[in-house]
């Protein structure tokens, strides 16, 4: 059963074709990446899939139903969340109330006026942040934690959603390499012990290579190339995208 | 720690009962000047609490807080003394209309932010300061409404001091769980970060226009209570100087402090008296004041004690006042 379908999306910014007929499928319980060189359309599209951006024309279809042009907020509580490339986190709330605060969200709950939110879905939260270790800083305040720390607290975010599609746009970006083996290895547990379905995308080949199901190249707001890694690895045409591309083959 | 978060709770508590135990005990031991004054206070404390609610937790600016507290002020003010309708009438009716304006002001206003909400939600009081500024039939015009009355028991100071106390603390309890809810956390998301408070699920403009008229509700119980407490009801009440008070007396306290306003609103009150028996110019030295307290306390007065104990009652961070 497909998850998420996207078909025939477009977006343009002035002139620039920024998403040029984009078509994706997602299993459900697959655990799968997208690739492209910088300005290949890859947060743009997770913009569109998350509501952020309305597509020029396309659609986007989850479980069966259409969700093109919808509000973010009505996307999230539909069971699609999202991790940020750029740290996106509420600075003077702290961990643990901000994931109490998305678990509350998921459920439809913050319209609550009189309820002690303190101590509300109190061990939830903190499974979650067990779940991505963070648990020992529950009490510290967003702002406070370090720069790696601030992303994990933006996957606990998603996570804490209850989604079931996660996206991840560049969940290792400014990371150090013990920080990335962690986060792998988080990606992987949430894949495997929650269900939830993965759709990330990233610059580390050896991470997109290392646990993809399936890779999807995006090159000019286009999709050149989809298969397993082995397949996309021998591709010419992605060869080609991404020659004198750093290190990335 | 769910324990120690259950004794945090206990010690506020205790620090609240104190507090109110002052107040009740304190009239006793002053002068009618005082306690005038005092009367004044807590009824401005409600105000600023009031209007913090969508400035401090929700990073609203509205320049125009004035207009839910002068229509609940003519609204008490018509109906005890134009239509002869007992006080507690008018007390239910003061933020019953208040907030309804808030709603409908509010719906025009969270199209705009920042500098546009601010200088839209000053506009709209300004066009209603001019219509009971102008509606001299309905609203006395310039004159006001004078001769508000109170009921027999409340005739004296004191007892008008305990009336508004009473009233005010009722206010405080039900916007301090008001606060700590998750719809009240919700607004502190989207303070931090709207973007992000969207992709968790939370509808952001329309929790900031419950929370815009659940704060014109309180202001309109504040200026009811006004009302009668200066017994008459003037346009003056919802002109823009008035909605720069719980501004200042935000910022003065503290606004990323439940009790921030309030402490403001003393401070705020006391200075004026202070600096009034001296100088003409007792607006000028506010100015300074709070242009020192801004550039040297950004936190303001409760920010500042905050920072200074946290590290004396325990070295624990973020858990007692994360705002």
């Amino acid at each position: 059963m497909m998850l998420l379908q996207i078909e025939n999306l477009m977006k343009a910014f002035g002139g620039f074709q920024a998403t040029d007929g984009v078509d994706l499928s997602v299993e459900k319980g697959s655990l799968r990446s997208l690739i492209g060189p910088n300005g290949a359309g890859k947060t743009t599209l997770f913009n569109q899939i998350t509501g952020y951006l309305v597509p020029d024309s396309g659609r986007v279809v989850f479980k069966g139903e259409e969700i093109t042009g919808l509000h973010p907020y009505e996307i999230s509580r539909k069971g699609i969340t999202r991790a940020f490339q750029i740290i996106n986190i509420f600075p003077r709330l702290t961990v643990l109330e901000s994931v109490q605060l998305a678990i509350l969200a998921k459920r439809g709950d913050t319209l609550k006026c009189f309820a002690p939110a303190k101590r509300m879905v109190w061990d939830e939260a903190m499974a979650v942040l067990e779940t991505v270790g963070l648990a020992e800083r529950a009490t510290a305040l967003a702002r406070e934690l370090s720069h790696g720390d601030q992303r994990v607290l933006e996957l606990a975010l998603a996570l804490a959603g209850e989604p079931e599609l996660l996206l991840l746009d560049e969940p290792m970006a400014g990371m150090s390499p013990f920080e990335r083996v962690k986060v792998t290895e988080l990606i992987q547990k949430i894949h495997q012990d929650r269900g939830v379905t993965v759709l990330f995308c990233e610059h580390d080949m050896d991470v997109v290579f290392g646990i993809s199901e399936k890779v999807t190249v995006l090159h000019q707001g286009r999709v050149i190339a989809e298969g397993p890694p082995e397949e996309i690895k021998r591709n010419e045409e992605v060869h080609m995208v991404y020659l004198g591309q750093s290190e990335a083959m | 720690m769910a324990e120690n978060s259950k004794s945090f709770w206990r010690s506020g508590w205790l620090w609240a009962g104190l507090v109110v135990l002052g107040l009740v005990v304190y009239p006793q031991l002053v002068s009618r000047y005082y306690i005038v004054l005092s009367t004044e206070v807590v009824i401005l404390a409600l105000l600023a609490t009031s209007y913090n609610l969508i400035f401090g937790y929700g990073g609203m600016v509205s320049f125009g807080h004035a207009a839910f507290f002068g229509l609940g002020a003519y609204a008490m003010a018509l109906l005890t003394k134009n239509y002869g309708y007992p006080m507690l009438v008018g007390l239910l009716a003061a933020p019953v209309v208040a907030a309804a304006c808030a709603f409908v002001i509010g719906w025009f206003c969270m199209r705009t932010i920042r500098l546009y909400f601010a200088l839209l939600s000053l506009a709209f009081a300004q066009l209603l300061y001019v219509i009971v500024f102008q509606w001299y039939e309905f609203t006395g015009g310039s004159d006001g409404i004078q001769g508000v009355p109170r009921p027999e028991i409340l005739g004296s100071y004191a007892s008008y001091y305990y009336f508004g106390l009473a009233i005010t603390l009722i206010c405080m309890v039900l916007m301090w769980f008001i606060v700590n809810s998750p719809f009240g956390w919700s607004l502190r998301a989207i303070r931090e970060n709207t973007q992000r408070s969207q992709f968790l699920g939370i509808n952001d403009r329309f929790y900031k226009l419950i929370a815009f008229t659940i704060a014109g509700a309180f202001a309109g119980v504040a200026g009811g209570l006004y009302a009668q407490f200066q017994k008459w009801a003037d346009p003056e009440l919802l002109f823009w100087t008035t909605s720069a008070n719980p501004v200042l007396m935000s910022i003065l306290g503290g606004m990323f402090n439940f009790v921030g306003p309030s402490v403001g609103a003393v401070a705020f009150v006391a200075l004026r008296e202070i600096i009034k028996v001296r100088t003409d110019y007792w607006p000028l030295v506010l100015g300074v004041v709070l242009l020192t307290l801004v550039l040297v306390l950004p936190g303001g007065i409760v920010g500042f004690v905050v920072e200074k104990a946290r590290p004396l009652i325990s070295g624990e961070k973020g858990e007692s006042q994360a705002p």
